[in-house]
């Protein structure tokens, strides 16, 4: 078996042209070989269990890695359980003369409008939660302009949009029960300059 | 003993192999990140715009991404078509030096815009992006881009590192999700299958009944989908398990991709699966976008061995 040198050489010499500019020296592939360690380490960093002290200690450390490349995914879909809960965010929206619209995010069909309408389901359930008042004004402000020609057209203006978040917790397995569906109306925006 | 370490180093991530597993994963990387463009079109103004429903992002130091220095609809459109048509180009191998980076800068940017509407699928498309931009810049264009359609395919050969990142990428991530799901009590006591199925608002096509309503089956889907993720990233390292090794990962995710609105989650980690395909299967698997297909050359010492370990 040829030492490492020599491996090295001829290995240089066959297949630069398909190593490429960087991999096919001997110095690239070194830099290169430190880049994947520090990448992978860096994955498996992110990964750690949230409470451990020591991914505390290292987040740091592997952020200029993992915010530049993206690579900043946690690995819990459906963990440590799946949720229990159903959710459905829909909005109120009132017009100044005192009529009423339902809003709901766009849903579709299964097969190709699921690849878009999974985004809304994700937005819904992260809509509805306290956590994420950030996302409240915004989203109703988002909602009104979409009714304001309709509103136009009316001869009035929208006044105001209420997010209501529905939810019903799953049966428990073979209990045979029903969903239950409760209803919540938990954020208004009134619309500026709309009449009182 | 450090030369025989540094030798098989070298042969794990550079020894060149054929480049068709490159050309199919490249390809399959491109169209779902085309798909994943295309859907979210209609939605742009709304995720994406100036007067969306997203509030203006945070950005955490180190990040990338083009609308934290220029936010306008402008930009949105100008990003979204050069995203379109790098994506675009990624899948047929037309300038993926020039496409990949710009493929990963626009994904990245779009995702960082608007978090809220992320899910895990899109992350991956995200890393396997980031990935296949740093091969671009570092390797030589004529095996990143390989075209579809073109005639040599076969006999060009690579460097495997894009391929062996993405497989260890794969395989490091199973055992943490593992983990996390041992926290909770669902996946111990066989029920994390009903609970996921029976979110409404997730809801895709119809599950029959027969499985929901059956502690049995339920507790086979949970425990069956926990020892997948336990076997599968040994398997996939062992060449007589490969081929099963693959199979029970995509049929799980693909039977999540059924019953649940997951968005490209199946999709993205289906790519990660190809990467553990041989040269000879993923020629195969190319041929019909291949004008004149070629034998694999038999002179590289790798040339059968999946880009993977054997």
């Amino acid at each position: 078996m040829p030492d490492s040198d020599e491996a090295d050489e001829a290995f240089e010499a066959a297949d630069r042209s398909s190593a490429g500019w960087f991999a096919g020296t001997r110095t690239g592939r070194a830099i290169l070989s430190v880049g994947l360690v520090v990448v992978l380490v860096s994955v498996l960093v992110w990964n750690l269990p949230q409470d451990l002290a020591v991914r505390e200690r290292l987040v740091p450390v592997v952020q200029p890695v993992v915010n530049p490349l993206g690579l900043n995914q946690r690995w819990e879909l459906f963990s440590p359980d799946p949720a229990r809960t159903s959710v459905e965010v829909t909005a109120e929206v009132v017009y100044a003369d005192g009529s009423t619209r339902t809003y709901r995010f766009p849903d579709g069909e299964p097969f190709l409008g699921a690849l878009r309408e999974y985004r809304w389901r994700k937005l819904e359930r992260r809509l509805r939660l306290d956590s994420r008042r950030d996302l409240w004004g915004r989203t109703a402000a988002w909602i009104a302009a979409q009714y304001e020609d309709d509103a136009a057209a009316q001869g009035t203006a929208v006044a105001s949009v209420t997010l209501v978040r529905r939810t019903a917790a799953t049966p428990a397995p073979g209990s045979g029960a029903d969903r239950e569906w409760q209803r919540e109306e938990y954020f208004t925006l009134r619309v500026p300059g709309s009449p009182p | 003993m450090t030369g025989r370490f540094l030798d098989a180093w070298r042969r794990f991530w550079f020894v060149p192999v054929p480049a068709s597993p490159l050309t199919l994963w490249r390809a399959a990387f491109g169209l779902t990140a085309t798909v994943w463009l295309l859907s979210i079109g209609p939605d742009l103004g709304a995720l994406y715009g100036e007067g969306g429903l997203a509030p203006t992002p945070t950005y955490a130091p180190w990040r990338l991404g083009v609308f934290q220095w220029w936010e306008s609809d402008t930009a949105i459109a100008v990003v979204y078509l050069l995203s379109v048509v790098a994506a675009v180009a990624v899948t047929l191998g037309w300038g993926v030096r020039m496409a990949a980076p710009a493929l990963f800068l626009g994904l990245l940017s779009f995702q960082l815009d608007n978090t809220s509407v992320l899910n895990a699928g899109d992350e991956l498309l995200r890393i396997w992006a980031a990935y296949l931009a740093l091969y671009a810049l570092l390797t030589p264009g004529r095996c990143t881009a390989v075209p579809l359609g073109g005639s040599d395919g076969p006999s060009v050969t690579a460097p495997p590192w894009l391929l062996r990142l993405v497989q260890l990428q794969l395989t490091i991530v199973y055992p943490f999700s593992v983990y996390a799901k041992l926290q909770g009590d669902t996946w111990w006591d066989g029920t994390a299958a009903y609970w996921a199925l029976g979110l409404e608002d997730f809801e895709r096509f119809p599950v029959p009944s027969f499985v929901t309503g059956s502690e049995a089956v339920v507790a086979l889907l949970t425990w069956g989908a926990l020892a997948v993720e336990v076997l599968v990233p040994v398997l996939l390292w062992i060449p007589r398990t490969r081929r099963i090794a693959i199979v029970a990962g995509v049929v799980l995710h693909l039977s999540f991709d059924y019953a649940l609105r997951v968005g490209f989650f199946g999709w993205s980690m289906t790519i990660g699966y190809l990467a553990f395909l041989t040269p000879s299967e993923a020629a195969r698997l190319l041929r019909p976008f291949t004008r004149q297909a070629r034998p694999v050359p038999a002179a590289a010492p790798a040339a059968e061995a999946p880009a993977g370990p054997a």
